[in-house]
């Protein structure tokens, strides 16, 4: 499960993907594999948002908590509205994280430290932990068996 | 090989060159940076078997060189990626990282070890 995210995007990976995504295309019903890829993105990014803000809120340097209303530009720069990337017709990413270019390098810093400030852990599980790969994982396996059996009892 | 084991091998790599090497954030606000020194940070992914033992453990290294030097930063980099990497390390290529000093620059790059 580990390349379910790199470097600032999220894509989709858990057990029987292809499977699912095979069955889909054998149903051929207009665009239902599409919508499922991004619930299924739109739920992960939520997931790595909210580990992230609580990583956040927790945040301390030197041990007082951070003030991220001092300039607000890096808690400003955590972008919620990536659009879905497509990269073939049934494989899609969503990135997801601070935007670099509107003030979020200093989540980086905050991430690795420096000689005399600690990395921030909860951070770096945030964005490269097991445990929330495998949550990632689990949330789009029950979204794609959820609208998979919509679809097939005729309930979608 | 224990984490121990595997932190003093990482250790001693590092400092081959007689650079210091101290843990992340572990520098006082009054100590003065060295010229040359590195840090590391060890965060770790365990892979768990069918029966909840830990079948291997993905170990990374976050390793930073601070120097005084941009010159030479690079090349020293470089070299000690490949000494580590000689020692059965992967490395990333590096990136830039903060420094607390404006008389230093950093340099960052993960190490990881995959241990079983």
């Amino acid at each position: 499960m580990a390349s379910i995210r790199r470097a600032g995007r999220i894509g989709l990976d858990f057990s029987g993907l292809d499977e699912v995504i095979a069955t889909f295309s054998k149903i051929e019903k207009d665009d239902a594999l599409k919508k499922t890829v991004e619930k299924a993105l739109d739920a992960s990014a939520d997931i790595v948002y909210s580990a992230i803000k609580e990583a956040m809120a927790k945040a301390t340097v030197n041990g007082k908590p951070v003030n991220w209303d001092r300039t607000g530009r890096t808690a400003a720069s955590l972008e919620e509205k990536y659009l879905t990337v497509w990269e073939t017709s049934t494989m899609a990413y969503k990135p997801v994280g601070f935007n670099f270019k509107a003030g979020g390098l200093p989540s980086v810093f905050l991430m690795h430290g420096t000689p005399r400030m600690k990395p921030n852990r909860a951070l770096w599980e945030a964005v490269y932990g097991k445990k929330i790969n495998e949550q990632i994982s689990e949330t789009q396996k029950m979204i794609f068996q959820e609208e998979l059996n919509k679809i097939l009892n005729g309930g979608g | 090989m224990t984490m121990y084991e595997l932190k003093n091998k990482l250790i001693t790599t590092l400092e081959s060159n007689g650079f210091p090497c101290y843990l992340q954030g572990s520098l006082l606000e009054t100590q003065e940076y060295p010229p040359k020194f590195f840090t590391y940070w060890t965060n770790a992914n365990d892979e768990v078997r069918y029966d909840n033992k830990i079948a291997y453990s993905d170990v990374r290294f976050t390793v930073c060189f601070y120097s005084n030097d941009p010159s030479t930063t690079d090349e020293i980099v470089e070299n000690k990626r490949q000494e580590l990497e000689a020692e059965g390390f992967l490395t990333t290529a590096p990136l830039d990282a903060l420094s607390d000093e404006k008389t230093h620059i950093g340099q960052m790059f993960v190490v990881t070890y995959k241990k079983f």
